[in-house]
This record gives structure tokens, sequence and C-alpha cells, in this order.
């Protein structure tokens, strides 16, 4: 069971590199308190998503020291089973399923391998596509294709693209 | 495949479920732990009861450093386990006192002697073999097994480093 907020209200969320940079470039991570409480950055995710080389470098440190309070850097995880995942995931996602099982929150990730690996050990997990439909539902944005097509070749299948347009209602 | 992990453990030994859970997913193996929060009136929650229904096989894992509360849960889990005819290997640490399991489902494991529960481990894994119809692999189980108790003399090792 995800962890959620004491009030019954949204849930907490922990977040890897993939889907922090994608949401930033699509300039949508501020909407993100539409559907999670807070959301949880591992140490290892801020250092690779700072470093990486995209465009939306200086908007992510931006958003994340204006939105102090909701993106929250975490410490928890067991070291131990951030070793074992780093076995053949890398540094974020290993820390982000850690911190997920650690704290039983929603993972989001669009990376394939830690998707997976995430979802054998039982956890929540959420990908780009499924956060744009989350956000149309919730009201922050109208509609979700101009979102996928500044996706287009950011190795997400074309099958994937379709069966979320058409969660959406708008095939 | 899906393993139902029933343990009672000390606070030292405490990540080893998660340890557990993250070595065998790499596996494509599910690690189903017990919601022990919302208990009904067998002493089980139905979330737990959904996840040993759900389980090929259960394995258990008390330690010597368990309190008993804990234990009688496990207990409790097991005997789900035993009405759903889930195929039982039970890990338990030499010295720890336990009622109510078939002997033939007792691996006793020694964390300073990490090859005392082999031969137990053979004779319940061929006992599993014979008296159940096991369809998937009786290896990864053994495996499974293996590591949970793996994870246990690291945990052990650590602690002495410390």
């Amino acid at each position: 069971m995800a962890q959620r907020s004491g009030k019954g209200g949204l849930p907490v969320a922990v977040i890897d590199t993939t889907l922090l940079t994608r949401l930033v470039i699509l300039d949508i991570a501020q909407f993100l308190p539409f559907m999670f409480k807070q959301i949880l950055i591992p140490p290892e995710v801020k250092r690779e998503a700072y470093k990486a080389p995209h465009k939306g470098k200086r908007r992510l440190r931006k958003l994340i020291a204006e939105m102090v309070g909701f993106f929250i850097d975490c410490y928890e995880a067991d070291e131990g089973v951030k070793e074992i995942l780093k076995a053949d995931l890398d540094e974020g996602e290993a820390a982000a399923i850690a911190q997920a099982e650690s704290k039983q929150s929603i993972l989001l990730t669009d990376d394939k391998k830690a998707f997976k690996r995430a979802e054998t050990m039982q956890l929540k997990v959420i990908r780009t596509l499924t956060v744009l439909n989350m956000l149309k539902e919730a009201g922050a944005i109208t509609e979700v294709k101009p979102y996928h097509d500044k996706l287009q070749g950011l190795y997400l299948r074309e099958t994937d693209l379709k069966r979320a347009l058409a969660e959406a209602g708008e095939e | 495949m899906k393993v139902f992990l029933s343990y009672a453990v000390g606070p030292w030994d405490a990540p080893i479920a998660a340890r557990l859970r993250a070595v065998a997913a790499a596996y494509d193996i599910s690690i189903l732990l017990p919601d022990r929060t919302a208990l009904t009136a067998n002493g089980l929650s139905v979330d737990t009861q959904t996840k040993i229904r759900q389980s090929d096989a259960v394995i258990a894992l008390i330690t010597s450093t368990a309190q008993a509360p804990f234990v009688s849960l496990v207990n409790s889990e097991l005997q789900a386990a035993a009405q759903v005819n889930k195929p039982v290997i039970a890990l338990i640490e030499q010295g720890v006192p336990i009622q109510g399991l078939p002997k033939d489902r007792i691996v006793y494991f020694n964390r300073f002697d990490p090859t005392a529960h082999e031969q137990y481990l053979i004779n319940v894994l061929g006992q599993i073999r014979s008296q159940q119809q096991w369809k998937k692999d009786l290896t990864a189980l053994g495996w499974i097994a293996g590591i949970a108790l793996g994870l246990v003399a690291l945990s052990q090792l650590v602690s002495d480093e410390k």
C-alpha cells in the first residue's frame, strides 16, 4: 500500500532522474502538487539530474529551490537494498527504488528496467504518460497530446503513447 | 513466481525482508510481505490472507532475536498457508523454541555456521517435491531460502564489524 498523507489526502512519491528531467523539460513539474503531497528526491537522483546534459537544468534548480517543502531530500533508504539494486541499475534508479521500498511510497520512473524491478518488488510505479493523464484528470492541463508530441524521440513506445492517449480520451 | 515471506526477526535483522525482496526481484521472483497493521479475528489481515493465497510457496524466517508476538504471527501465517496447501519452508534459528510446525518443513540454521542448514534444506525440498504437486522451479525456492540465510549471516557480520 502506497504511503498517503495523514489526512487521507494525496500520496507521497519518490522520483527518479529520467522522469524528473522529463517533467521539467515538459514544463509540468510545478503541477505535481495536484497529485502528490510531497515528492522525495534521493541525493543520487538530484546529483544525476543536476549533472545530466539536458536543457532544463537551470529550470530544475530553480523549481526545487522555489518548491522547498514539496520537493524533499530523502535519506531513509536501506544501504543494503541500494547496494543490491546497484548491481544492475544505475545509482539514481537504485536509490529511488530503495527509498520507495523504505517508505512504501509510489515510485515515479520512466526507466524500463527500474519500472519492472520495482513492480516485481510490489511497489506502485507510475510513468510520465500516466502522470500526464493524472494531471489532465486533476485539471492541471487540458490536453495530453501536445506533451506527447514533445516526448517523441524520447524512447517511448508508440503503443504506449497510443494507449495513454486513448485513456485520456483524446484518440 | 511469488513467495510469501512470513518473518519474525529482531531489530538488527529487520532490513533482511526488504533486501531479500530486492535480490529476488532481479530474478523475476516477487517476495510478498505480510501486512500486520489491520489484523482480523484470526490474527491475520485480509491483505496477508490474500497474499498467502496468491503465493506459490511460503518461506518463514524466525531468528533468535525475534519477539514472542511476532513469532506468534508467523505461526498464524503458517497455519493459513497450510490451510490452502502451500509448500512451506520454515527457517528457524537454532535454539528458538517452535511448536506446531511439521518437522519435515523446518530448516534449522546457525548464523555463525553457514553450512549447518544445508542438509535440513535438502531434506525439506525433497519433502516438498515428493508430497506436493509442485509445478514451479524448486531450485528457485531453495535458492531464495539460501539467500535469506545468507542475508542473516551478512547482517551478523556487519553487526560484528560495528
